[in-house]
């Protein structure tokens, strides 16, 4: 590496939609991106496309259920550049059961990937980030926090994601470490591709604007939350066009 | 702040579910959550025990009491009417009955030291949230009480407001903090 001392990001679940548009927007807001998947072709993927746009990045394979994958990833990263300034937790998977259906075959995976797995990187990149004087931790939660029909283990997760970032917001402000969730609406992306097509319909237009979201919808808003002069934290951010003011969705097949 | 308010309310054997007292209407659920923790002292293994392990208690509880109260909602049946809105009280205006959970308020709201115990508590009220949108249509209720366990005469106000909450049909999907203010001038979560 020449240039010296770009802020170093870690965004999980890069080699998806959300994740992959994070990690570009990170890249030209001069950040130095690890791109972070299970799907290292994907993860190579956004490397290679912020790349030949000039940015920098790296990719690594990260099973974040799995406990010595993450190490390796934060050791990997410390290792090769030096530092840690952000870390978006974007890696998800989505399992819908309703409350009477769950099983462990939903709730395990679910918690490790989405829970346990973003609250084990968060605590690693505390010490490195406190080296650097601050950094930002990004979790990306879920619409689903406030309640959503059919995804019990789901809604879960993500309201823990949005608990444990209140209390870490408040325990390391002091030291200059801003935590923060976005709750997504409906995005188009592989993950809410499954959805039938007339429940998309109807989200969207349940949607004040009238539109799905789209990956950089949340992407603008987690750069600006990366931001070292930032003054956010403990908050989570709705991006949702509107939908979380308007229709509960109390029907099945409003999820996302 | 020991967070024993399972302690305190007699909460139930919920490791294992069975043990469950039999078919009533109106359950109280008090999840045992993490003892304050925080995510900086808290390794990948306290992680998966205090707080998956936690979570998937309470899940398996909260199954157990919808079951317990209409057996229809475990295993779910196909021909539930997926796009239920409509009330939750039946023709009588009655309801099947209620589920209230309570929780710590201060870790609710999010507390420096108690991040993990956070996490649980986060996605507790989520999960009552979902599960107040989901057992609309079989009458279900499902309430969360966030208490201070420190309040003045605690014990009496859970018991009223346990009570209270048991006999009003329209009300779902509430969060009241029992908490001396805790959570006035600030963003609950
Ligand atoms: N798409 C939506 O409508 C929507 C709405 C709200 C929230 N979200 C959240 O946004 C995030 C990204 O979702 P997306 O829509 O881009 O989905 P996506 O499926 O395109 O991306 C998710 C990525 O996570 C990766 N992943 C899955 N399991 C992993 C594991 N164990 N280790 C590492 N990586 C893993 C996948 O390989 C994939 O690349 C998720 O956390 C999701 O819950 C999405």
């Amino acid at each position: 590496m020449s240039a010296p001392v770009a802020p170093v990001a870690i965004v999980t679940g890069a080699g998806g939609a959300i994740g992959a548009a994070i990690a570009t927007r990170l890249a030209e807001a001069g950040h130095l991106v690890v791109a972070a998947d299970l799907d290292q072709v994907g993860a190579a993927a956004t490397r290679a496309g912020i790349t030949t746009g000039g940015g920098r990045a790296d990719a690594c394979r990260l099973d974040v259920g799995d406990q010595a994958s993450r190490a390796e990833l934060v050791a990997g990263v410390l290792d090769r550049h030096g530092r840690i300034d952000v870390l978006v937790n974007c890696a998800g998977i989505l399992r819908d059961a309703r409350i009477g259906d769950l099983t462990e075959q939903t709730l395990l995976p679910t918690l490790a990937v989405n829970l346990i797995g973003p609250l084990s990187l968060a605590r690693q990149v505390i010490d490195p980030m406190t080296s650097e004087g601050g950094g930002s931790i990004i979790n990306i939660a879920s619409r689903a926090w406030l309640g959503i029909f059919g995804s019990a283990s789901y809604s879960m997760t993500k309201g823990a994601l949005v608990g444990v970032t209140r209390s870490l917001a408040l325990e390391l402000g002091p030291v200059g470490i801003r935590v923060n969730a976005i709750a997504p609406g409906y995005v188009q992306t592989p993950m809410s591709a499954s959805l039938p097509p007339q429940v998309v319909r109807r989200s969207v237009n349940a949607t004040p604007l009238r539109r799905a979201g789209n990956p950089d919808d949340v992407a603008r808003l987690a750069t600006e939350l990366a931001h070292p002069q930032s003054f956010v934290t403990g908050q989570v951010i709705a991006v949702c066009g509107g939908r979380t003011i308007g229709q509960p969705g109390m029907a099945e097949g409003t999820a996302s | 702040m020991a967070l024993d308010l399972a302690r305190m309310f007699g909460g139930h054997p919920i490791a294992d579910p069975t043990a469950l007292p039999p078919a009533r209407k109106h359950y109280v659920l008090v999840p045992p959550a993490p003892e304050s923790l925080s995510l900086t002292a808290a390794g990948d293994d306290a992680l998966v025990t205090e707080l998956g392990d936690a979570l998937r208690n309470c899940v398996y509880a909260l199954q157990r009491l919808a079951s317990l109260i209409d057996s229809v909602v475990a295993p779910h049946v196909a021909d539930a009417d997926p796009d239920y809105d409509g009330p939750i009280q039946d023709e009588a205006g009655q309801d099947s009955g209620s589920i209230t959970i309570v929780l710590p308020a201060a870790a609710t709201l999010g507390e420096a030291g108690y991040s993990v115990t956070s996490a649980f508590c986060g996605g507790v009220l989520s999960l009552a949230r979902t599960l107040a949108i989901e057992l609309r249509r079989q009458h279900i209720r499902v309430n969360t009480l966030m208490v201070d366990q420190h309040l003045p005469g605690v014990v009496a106000s859970v018991a009223t407001q346990v009570t209270a909450l048991m006999s009003m049909p329209g009300v779902t999907g509430q969060e009241i903090y029992l908490a001396d203010g805790l959570d006035c001038g600030r963003i609950r979560p």
